[in-house]
């Protein structure tokens, strides 16, 4: 039994600091779930335990097909913890993850028969696209990314703590093992997911949305690293794989009490912030410093590594700088408009029955290791690779931030009209809208059946259509036989 | 010469013709009769399988049985090997826990069900163990005629249409299969399966073509792959739930053992394969699997959907095993065990479940999961199964045979298999999701308290987990049903011995 585990696994620090980091984000929100209401609360955490056991089989297997199981574990035990949230974005999510991880099934058999019996490096470059591919549904890869903001917005705030913190850096641990030497499309997908979804960042109203595309823009430096092929982008990615997991759970966490006290999603509803609740502010304010990457933080150690992967290229070079100042604008923009939107005027926070008993724990465990992962870093991966540069760091950290600050200025501070929440039918509106743009019919503006029911229908009627053309009666249906004969005796002889 | 193996047949037959002279005595008797003899059945299963343990980890067991002493050539005999232990295996577990499962759920006019029950196992596992072609021929017919009544056994005008359009379907495929035995008997003057398989390659080859497509086109009618699956939907809809799980679990099953030993062993697969019919029948197989699972899509009737479901595994099936590599075929005999776990437990589930709704729709079906959400769930097992989420076994036999497909660069057939996964998830999850919706009891068209109608509820409810049990627990120990079938394939792939076997010996 040992000897068949040891075949199957390997155990290194690179691993076991994977394990550690998911069980210790599972931990935090585990903790912070007490504060909330859960029936069944007993099957919920049966559900955390198969999911916990389904995630280390994954980051520690090199069995391809002790991964394909985990991977399927982790999207049933997930699509559970969903259910206690609600059940349509449940079903939106398992319907997507399904289809993923048969793709990924495919493709991880494709690479099998390739000759890769075990997990490891992949030199073909059509092999690592395609994995990319089969893990992007999972790990929002762009252009896969587009249930994420839905999902994790509208899940209760541990599980999206689980799903942003965890479950889409599942994808990006298997691509550290097996993309080493550097893919040049992940380079350029992840310069394009942090473009495009700080974009989106900075022009949302929604804090649990704003969090899910800072998500896709954080993962967008993870895939940069991986995608370079630089060693110390490589390790950066590894850094930033722990950093921003520990940071966006402790950032979900404590909008989940946001949002309870506030009882609005909106950042403009966290007005007076800063007075009303102090500790809640500054835990926030310190997870989106991380994200920003600010010195003495592990976030500046992780992106600092990452902007190794520019190597000499003055141009790239420009670029990092602009990715960094796009991070410090959502951030500036949501302290602005949310924690220090300061009026005096306006009511306090209602105080009655929130239960946060667990929420500094919870929210300042992660953000705890975060600061011990900033001194230890180096020893952390095992490697002596850099010194940080702390003071010039901070000089280029003050002045993305005083750039960030004057583009805000200029800016009026980016106030958007609060937005609704994003679902599958503003997708389905859009593409109706081409659709009838194409066509030249006029616009739409509501969607009444959803994502689902639109996909139910395409397949129905094309069913259908297979149904109505099969002959009904039973003489025409007897026909087949000596059609079929006469077909095979004309094929072969 | 081994008794146990007329045993196997003796023992359902005898109990067949017990049962309406139990009945003249004592109608309580009945029940545990069956019970009985079901349980003998399964324990003359176990004894030949601990007497022969050494052989059958070598994969090299053989046993035979001469009726009445002659010898092979001459005479009618008995053979059973890895494959027919496979399926004897299969079949006579699974036939056990539905006996068990009738008991609790047929009400009516038990002891005619009974009867034809046990003579369809007879001629099932006379199909099996049996190496003459033509008493193979009679066993199928006697399937066949034993099952016709079963699916009209509601005695409604649906069940009787059924039992006709199947009757008609299935004499046809006999039919077929028939003019092959004439043809086989032309030419080479006997029946035995060996000394057909040792004198095959001698006939011209269009008359082992024509022989050939008679013997594949009969099967394919009874084995209902399309263009011929127009009663599968029918039949298996129309008869009481545990026929229609015996139907899809177990009965197809004995047509692709019918498949594997007249194509493998008697035949010989270069004849498919050098004249390229096996391509086709990997073509028409795979697009059956696939208009299968769309017509699932289309049903609104549950019973309906899980017929054609079962189209579309039956198609996977041909088609993995005619790739003929060792691993597709371990692969497609791990997915013969998979599918009848996965469908008997569907089956068995929903026939529970249907006791609670007005009729067989999905949509009559809300709210079934708050009426008994034991047996919902084991429901959502073997559905999440069949669409091959782990730790099901369904995951690694649609892992294997996607890996197969692609090992032998055959992508279209993975990508068909993936998609079918995805289809089942789909019509599987509407069902669900019809039966977790709460129906409100104000309004009036609502309204509806069905009280089960069940005879032995108890029953009926444990046997339909237990298979759900099997199916987990099969996942699980995947490996120990795996490895034992590459004696499987060891048969399949060598046709001479099997030829020594039945005439040396």
């Amino acid at each position: 039994m040992l000897e068949l585990f040891l075949e199957n696994f390997t155990i290194n620090s690179f691993n076991l600091i994977f394990v550690a980091t998911g069980i210790i984000i599972t931990g935090a929100a585990l903790l912070s779930t007490r504060d909330y209401r859960y029936a069944h609360r007993k099957l919920f955490y049966l559900c955390n335990l198969i999911y916990v056991v389904s995630f280390t089989m994954i980051i520690m297997t090199n069995n391809w097909i002790i991964f394909l199981i985990g991977w399927e574990l982790v999207t049933v035990t997930t699509f559970l913890m969903l259910l206690w949230g609600s059940n349509k974005i449940a079903r939106i999510y398992l319907i997507i993850q399904f289809i993923g991880s048969n793709f990924l099934l495919y493709v991880v058999l494709m690479i099998m028969n390739a000759g890769y019996s075990t997990i490891g490096p992949i030199s073909e470059f059509n092999l690592q696209i395609l994995l990319i591919i089969g893990v992007g549904l999972k790990s929002a890869i762009i252009g896969l990314h587009f249930w994420l903001p839905i999902v994790h917005s509208r899940a209760p705030s541990p599980v999206s703590a689980i799903l942003s913190g965890w479950v889409v850096k599942l994808g990006f641990i298997i691509l550290l093992k097996t993309v080493t030497s550097g893919n040049i499309l992940l380079f350029y997908a992840g310069i394009a997911m942090v473009i495009y979804a700080s974009l989106e960042a900075i022009f949302e109203t929604d804090y649990k949305v704003l969090l899910a595309y800072s998500t896709i823009s954080q993962l967008g430096f993870v895939a940069i690293g991986i995608g370079s092929g630089n060693i110390y982008a490589y390790w950066g990615s590894v850094l930033h794989i722990i950093v921003h997991g520990l940071a966006k759970t402790s950032l979900f966490l404590s909008s989940g009490y946001w949002i309870k006290k506030t009882k609005s999603r909106t950042i403009y509803a966290f007005k007076n912030g800063w007075f009303v609740d102090r500790k809640n502010s500054i835990l926030t304010i310190i997870g989106l410093t991380v994200l920003a990457g600010f010195p003495i933080f592990a976030g500046y150690n992780s992106k600092y590594l990452i902007k190794y992967a520019a190597g000499g290229g003055l141009f790239l070079n420009y670029v990092f700088h602009g990715l960094s100042i796009l991070t410090y604008l959502y951030v500036f923009r949501f302290l602005k408009w949310g924690i220090f939107n300061i009026d005096k005027t306006e009511k306090e926070f209602s105080k009655d029955e929130v239960n946060e008993s667990n929420s500094f724990l919870s929210i300042s465990i992660p953000l705890f290791l975060i600061v011990l992962i900033t001194f230890i870093s180096n020893s952390l991966l095992g490697i002596n690779l850099a010194n940080y540069h702390l003071l010039s760091g901070l000089f280029k950290n003050l002045i993305y931030i005083v750039v960030a600050l004057s583009i805000l200025k200029i800016t009026d501070w980016i106030y958007v009209k609060e937005k609704p929440v994003p679902s599958m039918d503003i997708f389905l509106i859009r593409i109706k809208n081409w659709n009838n743009v194409i066509k030249g019919k006029p616009k739409v503006e509501t969607i009444e059946v959803d994502m689902e029911n639109q996909i139910y229908n395409i397949l129905i009627k094309f069913a259908k259509f297979v149904y109505t053309y099969l002959p009904k009666k039973i003489q025409s249906q007897l026909l087949f036989i000596p059609i079929a004969i006469l077909l095979l005796l004309i094929f072969i002889l | 010469m081994n008794v146990a193996l007329i045993l196997l047949i003796v023992i359902p037959l005898g109990t067949a013709i017990l049962i309406p002279l139990i009945d003249i005595f004592h109608k309580e008797v009945r029940k545990y009769l069956v019970v009985f003899s079901a349980f003998l059945e399964f324990i003359i299963l176990l004894y030949i399988v601990v007497n022969n343990f050494s052989k059958i980890t070598n994969g090299s067991i053989f046993l035979t049985y001469n009726l009445g002493g002659w010898l092979p050539p001459l005479g009618i005999n008995l053979t059973l090997d890895m494959l027919s232990l496979y399926f004897v295996a299969l079949i006579s577990t699974a036939v056990l826990f539905l006996v068990i499962y009738s008991i609790g759920y047929i009400g009516h006019h038990e002891g005619k069900y009974y009867v034809l029950l046990f003579l369809m196992w007879a001629a099932m596992l006379g199909i099996i163990l049996t190496s003459d072609i033509f008493n193979f021929y009679v066993f199928l017919e006697l399937v066949l005629i034993t099952t016709a009544p079963l699916i009209a056994f509601k005695r409604n005008r649906e069940g009787t249409e059924a039992a006709i359009k199947y009757m008609f379907y299935g004499i046809l495929g006999g039919v077929f299969i028939f003019i092959g035995i004439i043809l086989i008997y032309f030419n080479l003057g006997t029946l035995n399966f060996a000394e057909i398989s040792a004198n095959f390659n001698m006939l011209p080859l269009n008359i082992q073509i024509l022989i050939s497509i008679f013997f594949l086109v009969g099967l394919f009618i009874k084995l209902g792959i399309f263009p011929f699956h127009f009663w599968v939907a029918k039949a298996q809809s129309a008869a009481p739930s545990p026929i229609s799980a015996l139907l899809s679990g177990v009965v197809e099953k004995i047509y692709i053992y019918a498949f594997l030993r007249l194509i493998w062993n008697v035949f010989g697969i270069n004849v498919l394969q050098d004249t390229g019919m096996s391509k086709i029948i990997i073509y028409v197989a795979l697009l059956s699997s696939i208009i299968g699972h769309v017509l699932a899509l289309y049903e609104d009737d549950l019973k309906r959907m899980l017929a054609y479901s079962t189209i579309g595994h039956l198609g996977i099936i041909i088609a993995i095993v005619t790739v003929n590599t060792k691993f597709a075929i371990m692969a497609g005999l791990l997915h013969v065990l998979s599918h009848l776990l996965m469908k008997i437990s569907l089956f068995t589930s929903a026939g529970f479940l249907l006791q609670f709704t007005p009729s067989h729709k999905l949509k009559d079906s809300r709210g079934v999961a708050h009426e008994n959400i034991s047996v919902f769930s084991g429901f959502i097992i073997a559905a999440a199964g069949m669409m091959g989420l782990p730790p099901m076994i369904g995951f690694f036999s649609k892992l294997f045979i996607v890996r197969s497909f692609i090992n032998s660069s055959f992508y279209f057939g993975a990508s068909l298999v993936v998609l079918g996964s995805i289809f089942s998830f789909i019509y599987y999850s509407r069902y669900i999701t019809y039966g977790f919706k709460k129906i409100s009891l104000g309004s009036p068209e609502e309204f509806r308290l069905i009280l089960s109608v069940l005879y032995r509820e108890k029953v009926v409810k444990n046997i339909a987990l237990l298979f759900v049990i099997a199916v987990v627990l099969s996942g699980i120990f995947y490996k120990t049903v795996f490895c034992p079938l590459e004696g499987v394939y060891n048969v399949l792939e060598n046709p001479s011995l099997y030829i020594d076997l039945i005439l040396g010996g």
